[in-house]
């Protein structure tokens, strides 16, 4: 009997996790690549001779970003494409299908229901996870493949190597999963910062040898960036950011923090630390406080505000609390702990400009602690909710996560909505209304990934009914 | 009520609404992945007039290939028009007050004959857009009269 109970739940945890890796991935997959950040590297790393070479381009593509591993994946992927003959959005839409679908299925194997409030809990942080905008911006953009994503994964991973039982195999994974995240993106380097988090709450997956080897890595990586490629850090005004509730413009950056970028700088650290559990500001501009327009109030942003705060709300309670009398505080847990790492380091590698997508794994670990949370409420709401206030408790709880419900499927309008302007810029970000993103003459993936993207047949949001915009925003 | 049942309803509270996005989205991949249409958000059809009208630019060019760039068909225009009008691509791409919407309609096929653009002036005028009325102005920049120019909507 339990041996079947135990199955049941098992079949239901896991099915309950398939809806959502399909429902996200196949979202994904209908957006086509899209011209910006990608027609131009797909064409230059399409000419490089190999994958090593494409590695090698990667490393001094940039004079600030150190990420041959985009450079390498392209590669492989372009391969991979040109060995079906061609298929680019198949390969390149499927790949980041996949890799959406793979980043629920860790968040699953890492939470590790066991029961079936567990398993209502898990439901509830599926809600946290995907209607957090820091997801969104994991899912709705690639450059051609979406690093962000591949981050969030090896966070993920790293953290399931630490809750694992350890070993040699687990070490050197560990190990190189350090070295891929940090090649692949600046923000990869917090995988240390999950190792050493997990390790100073007791999980011993990663070995104290392993995170020395870790450190040695990282400090190779400041080598080879300084003194290997003399690279240099972002400054002010690289990148546009939000400021209070403006989106400043590089130039507007130069002139007001030209000579004070420290003010810049501690700005965008702490708003992208809030943006994760406040939901605000997004990309360091407050735009639920930006003027509204009379006649069609963003209302959506009172939902993601105040979905936030009660599951922020549900955090803090959950953190200050002790899972027995006289131990130490649920903060210096695994996740909790590991959740404060990724969110503080993530927050301080995007010093220079705020962008949800930089803070998308500090998203997934909130989301893994709201699961932690919502699960050890229920069982204290079970054990100590009155007679009297049994109703209400559960209207309040299935309004709250009715919210969440709400703001999970605004990602699938953004996802349609991703999809219809990526296929639009195959038209207005090439001539004759735009200047080409790569030279005519050397354009040789271009037509064909425009002829994909054309005949692709997607949604038009402008043509539904209600304007869905009014209640899930533009963007 | 009691205890036991507040035990079974609590998490069920929790979970339902999660499990109601789960479902209907869920299904609605799968609908996409198997048909290239999804259950919710399907794409709606659309006439090619109705693509300038909704700024999507992608069906326009595909759309004009075989279909008559000047013929009026009944547009829907939902952020515009409260009901749909008979538009040509060119008077809806002008109502979508997007100016290069009215370039690609062009490009793509569509006559603009000095009475047809008199027309145009006239809505982009009677819809105070400034991106259509300057985009307009700049192919016919003469005094504008309006009388007897009938707003197709």
């Amino acid at each position: 009997m339990e041996a079947a109970a135990a199955g049941l739940l098992k079949v239901e945890k896991w099915l309950l996790t398939a809806l959502f890796a399909i429902a996200v991935s196949a979202s994904v997959f209908r957006i086509p690549i899209q011209v910006s950040d990608s027609d131009e590297i797909l064409e230059g790393v399409d000419r490089a001779p190999s994958v090593v070479a494409a590695f090698t381009q990667g490393l001094h593509a940039s004079r600030t970003m150190l990420r041959p591993m985009r450079q390498t994946v392209t590669k492989l992927l372009l391969e991979a494409a040109h060995g079906i003959g061609d298929r680019y959005n198949l390969v390149f839409r499927g790949f980041h299908a996949a890799t959406a679908a793979l980043l629920i299925l860790l968040f699953t194997y890492v939470a590790r229901p066991r029961d079936w409030t567990a398993v209502a809990a898990l439901c509830f942080a599926m809600l946290v996870l995907t209607g957090l905008h820091t997801f969104g911006g994991m899912m709705r953009e690639a450059y051609p493949i979406n690093h962000f994503l591949l981050i969030a994964i090896y966070c993920l991973a790293a953290f399931a190597i630490a809750e694992s039982s350890g070993g040699i195999v687990a070490d050197v994974a560990a190990c190189v999963i350090f070295v891929v995240a940090s090649l692949t993106l600046e923000s990869g380097l917090v995988v240390l910062a999950i190792g050493i988090a997990a390790y100073v709450s007791g999980l011993r997956g990663i070995s104290r040898g392993a995170l020395i080897a870790m450190a040695v890595l990282a400090a190779g990586y400041v080598v080879l960036r300084v003194a290997g490629l003399h690279m240099i850090g972002n400054t002010v005004g690289e990148r546009q950011t939000g400021f209070g509730t403006d989106m400043l413009s590089t130039a507007d950056l130069r002139a007001r923090f030209g000579g004070t970028p420290w003010l810049l700088y501690a700005y965008t650290i702490v708003c992208s630390a809030l943006t994760v559990p406040l939901s605000q500001p997004v990309a360091g501009q407050w735009t639920a406080f930006a003027p509204w327009d009379p006649d069609a109030p963003p209302l959506f942003f009172l939902n993601d505000i105040g979905t936030s705060l009660v599951a922020t709300a549900l955090v803090i309670w959950y953190m200050s609390r002790r899972a027995v009398p006289d131990g130490p505080r649920r903060w210096r847990d695994a996740a909790p702990l590991t959740m404060l790492a990724v969110l503080a380091g993530s927050a301080t590698l995007s010093y220079a400009y705020a962008k949800s997508e930089i803070m998308s794994a500090a998203g997934v670990f909130y989301a893994l602690v709201v699961y932690l949370a919502v699960r050890e409420l229920a069982q204290v709401l079970m054990t100590h909710t009155s007679a009297s206030l049994r109703v209400p408790v559960l209207l309040l709880v299935l309004a709250i996560s009715s919210a969440w419900s709400f703001r999970a499927m605004g990602l699938q309008y953004r996802l349609q909505r991703g999809a219809f302007e990526a296929r639009s810029e195959w038209v207005l970000r090439l001539p004759p209304y735009s200047n080409p993103p790569v030279p005519a003459a050397e354009a040789r993936l271009t037509p064909r990934l425009r002829d994909e993207a054309l005949h692709r047949g997607r949604t038009n949001p402008y043509l539904l009914w209600p304007p869905y915009a009014r209640l899930w925003g533009e963007n | 009520m009691d205890a036991r049942r507040f035990q079974l309803l609590l998490p069920a509270a929790i979970a339902l609404p999660g499990v109601v996005v789960a479902l209907l989205t869920g299904l609605s991949g799968v609908s996409a992945f198997v048909a290239d249409r999804p259950l919710i958000l399907a794409p709606v059809p659309a006439s090619v007039a109705e693509a300038a009208g909704n700024r999507d630019a992608a069906d326009v060019v595909v759309m004009s290939a075989s279909a008559d760039m000047n013929r009026p068909v009944p547009t829907r225009i939902p952020r515009r028009l409260h009901e749909p009008a008979m538009l040509t691509p060119l008077e809806a791409a002008v109502v979508s007050e997007r100016g290069y919407m009215i370039r690609l309609v062009r490009d793509r096929g569509a006559r603009l004959d000095a009475e047809e653009l008199r027309t145009l002036r006239c809505i982009a005028q009677s819809r105070k857009d400034r991106g259509t009325i300057a985009y307009l102005a700049q192919l016919d920049s003469s005094p504008l009269v309006c009388d007897g120019v009938s707003i197709p909507y």
